[in-house]
């Protein structure tokens, strides 16, 4: 008899063996520029792991005189305040630049988090990197 | 590992012990979440359980490497009258009681946590008002939340017997 645990556990397996327990398994950041705007393009989980490879993106790109950054958010699938925190760590960054940081999300466990937060109300949120883009 | 206790129906749990490690934080999230949703929580209420797991582990990480305890920190679920109950258990160095005192009162919100250092632990108390976040009597933290039958679905199995 299968119990409800093995069926949990089963679960489990699964999502490390699904396309979605890789994609979370996988961080990815990377940059490119559109016009005077760097944007930093973020794949997977947003975590006490996984966020210092943003930060690291994020000084950099700001020690190299690019202070419009635009993060794309499109990609991740969860985040958690050590991401936050990255995030509000950038804005201070280009702040001190006069510059922008914006970001590109419509992933609705990120928007939440934003939003309860109030951090949806400190960052330009956009749908799409064009929008971003379009908005200056 | 996932293990359950052998004390009968009411402590029957799932339990799951990862090391103090930030790359193994994802793993508690996928189990809490893999629990959650199991027990028909809907998708914005897993997210929610995996938010507050990931906050949780976070700051267990974060005090077993400043007391330098190699001990796992324990993931644990459970059905209590029909809840489901998550408990994060560690064995650091304890939240300040003054910080636990002033999350408990509402005196720190998520936005001033972001600046002060305790988002997470406000954040967990924002999406589960219920929470409790303790400091254990002999050492560490306990952090505790629950989802209420409501906002599981009609068709949530019981906790079986495992005979």
């Amino acid at each position: 008899m299968t119990v409800w645990w093995e069926r949990a556990l089963g679960n489990l397996a699964r999502l490390y063996l699904s396309n979605e327990g890789v994609a979370a398994i996988d961080f990815v950041v990377e940059s490119r520029q559109e016009g005077p705007w760097t944007v930093v393009d973020v794949q997977g989980e947003v975590d006490m792991f996984t966020a210092p490879k943003l930060r690291e993106r994020l000084v950099e790109t700001v020690d190299q005189g690019r202070y419009k950054i635009i993060v794309n958010l499109q990609g991740v699938s969860f985040m958690d305040s050590t991401g936050l925190g990255t995030l509000v760590g950038g804005l201070k960054r280009v702040k001190e630049h006069e510059g922008v940081l914006s970001l590109v999300c419509s992933s609705r466990p990120v928007l939440r988090v934003l939003s309860i937060t109030g951090l949806n109300n400190v960052f330009p949120i956009h749908e799409s990197v064009e929008q971003a883009v379009a908005a200056g | 590992m996932a293990s359950r206790t052998d004390q009968g129906t009411a402590t029957e749990q799932l339990r799951l012990s990862i090391p103090p490690e930030a790359d193994y934080i994802a793993m508690a999230r996928m189990f809490s979440g893999s629990v959650a949703r199991h027990f028909g929580c809907d998708e914005d209420v897993v997210e929610d359980v995996k938010v507050a797991v990931s906050e949780a582990c976070t700051n267990s990480v974060k005090a077993h490497r400043d007391t330098e305890t190699l001990e796992p920190i324990e993931l644990l679920a459970r059905l209590v009258d029909g809840d489901l109950q998550f408990e994060v258990v560690d064995a650091g160095g304890g939240i300040d009681t003054e910080l636990q005192k002033a999350i408990s009162d509402g005196a720190v919100t998520p936005a001033a946590g972001l600046y002060e250092g305790s988002l997470g632990l406000t954040l967990i108390r924002s999406l589960f008002p219920g929470a409790e976040i303790v400091r254990n009597e002999d050492r560490g933290t306990t952090v505790r939340f629950v989802v209420p039958a409501g906002q599981m679905s009609a068709g949530t199995e019981a906790m079986p017997s495992f005979d």
